[in-house]
């Protein structure tokens, strides 16, 4: 009687199944330096940043990051690098990097909100 | 160790500030990270929001699931969600005080006049946790409306609220919209400008929607005859650019985007200030990426 018998639990969304894995690794057979991440239950939000990120870095040679199908949540991120790196190094870098730019925003949304709001205190 | 060129730093100006209303701008970073924040903004902040609907009595004219679906939407404060885990993950059997917040609605119509049952008379058990209902400023009846009854009509319902985010369900959502747009970067060219004439002038001041452009009928060296009075004003319309292509001027004007500057725009349900709701976002971000290094650190590992 439910129009939506087969659709999954929107939890599954964000939530990783009991065998699954959030990342899985596979060295490319065919190139050197070459490396696929499968990054389970997640989508563009970060997948976008992550390949940003990747195509800042001077070792890398390639990134391009693609979310298969829409009803499957996760993307798949291919890197190259240069031979003195490794794309599990670069991957690493990019995401410290981004951890650093996000809290570089927080403290500056913060100082920006006790600038506007002067000596009054924030009420969190 | 970096091996990028130069690492980004990025800042924040706010433009406005209220209570369920917030303009910032946000620059020297990439779309992707603007992109990521608003995305998550709409769909990773957690908030309150019924989710469970016991219905002891209902004589009104809406069936019981169109209740329900109504009860669910009406926006809840929100400001404690740190205090509360998801009803998934906490220890209890099925809910607890850790995990939600229980609501009831009693209203029945006894006189002749219809009786509007609003978010008003929902009764939350806890403090931190209330409707919200319309702001003092709009005109008309405060409490969102949930139905109406007639003479000899009511309803009785248990509600539960839970914890949630956009992902799962869009009454989840902090936020009516958050969007973020290119700072407009407009550039005359002075020369061109002094080949037109007056009338050329005015018309091509008019034909900006939003008045990017002001003449001066007197000019002096610090206000042109054609000067930009708001270039935050374009909406990349192009109409300045059609009309200068018209007079056989297509340089006279360029329009482009700043394209590491971002104006956003938060408006919220009232479930969270606009700050409260950017800060979680941030917080959400990093908690992510965190998470993410961390496996990474497992996966290299084996």
């Amino acid at each position: 009687e439910e129009a939506w018998m087969n659709a999954p639990d929107r939890f599954e969304l964000f939530t990783l199944g009991d065998n699954e894995k959030k990342v899985v690794f596979t060295k490319d057979t065919k190139v050197r330096d070459a490396a696929s991440f499968i990054i389970a239950k997640e989508d563009h939000t970060l997948g976008n940043i992550l390949r940003m990120q990747l195509l800042r870095d001077k070792e890398v040679l390639f990134a391009g990051y693609k979310v298969p199908h829409p009803l499957e949540t996760h993307f798949v991120v291919k890197i190259q690098t240069t031979p003195t790196s490794t794309p599990m190094v670069a991957i690493q870098n990019s995401i410290s990097e981004l951890i650093s730019e996000a809290s570089l925003i927080e403290e500056r949304f913060k100082a920006e909100l006790q600038r506007k709001r002067g000596p009054e205190q924030m009420y969190m | 160790m970096p091996s990028v060129a130069h690492p980004r730093q990025p800042n924040v100006e706010i433009l406005e500030l209220r209570e369920d209303y917030m303009t910032f701008i946000l620059s020297k970073t990439d779309v992707s990270v603007a992109n990521a924040l608003r995305r998550i903004m709409i769909a990773e902040v957690p908030t309150m929001a019924i989710d469970l609907v016991e219905i002891e009595d209902n004589s009104s004219v809406l069936h019981d699931e169109f209740i329900s679906h109504r009860l669910g939407l009406i926006p809840l404060s929100s400001h404690q969600m740190k205090k509360f885990h998801y009803t998934r993950d906490c220890s209890c059997q099925v809910n607890c005080e850790n995990c939600s917040v229980e609501f009831s609605l009693n209203v029945s119509c006894m006189d002749d006049s219809a009786r509007d049952v609003t978010s008003l008379d929902l009764i939350s058990r806890s403090h931190d946790v209330q409707p919200v209902h319309n702001d003092e400023h709009s005109r008309g009846a405060q409490g969102i409306l949930i139905v109406k009854l007639r003479r000899g009509q009511g309803i009785r319902v248990r509600a539960i609220a839970k914890k949630g985010t956009g992902k799962e369900h869009a009454k989840w959502s902090p936020v009516a919209t958050v969007t973020f747009q290119y700072d407009p970067d407009v550039r005359l060219n002075d020369v061109r400008v002094m080949e037109l004439t007056e009338q050329q002038k005015q018309d091509f001041v008019g034909s900006c929607p939003t008045k990017v452009y002001r003449y001066n009928e007197q000019p002096t060296p610090q206000h042109p005859s054609i000067e930009i009075e708001d270039a935050g004003k374009c909406m990349y319309c192009m109409e300045c650019k059609k009309k200068a292509d018209e007079m056989g001027k297509p340089d006279l004007v360029s329009v482009n985007q700043k394209n590491d500057r971002f104006i956003f725009t938060v408006e919220t349900t009232g479930a969270l200030r606009p700050e409260e709701v950017f800060l979680s976002a941030l917080e959400i971000l990093k908690l992510k990426l965190d998470f993410l290094h961390r496996q990474m650190q497992e996966t290299q590992l084996s």
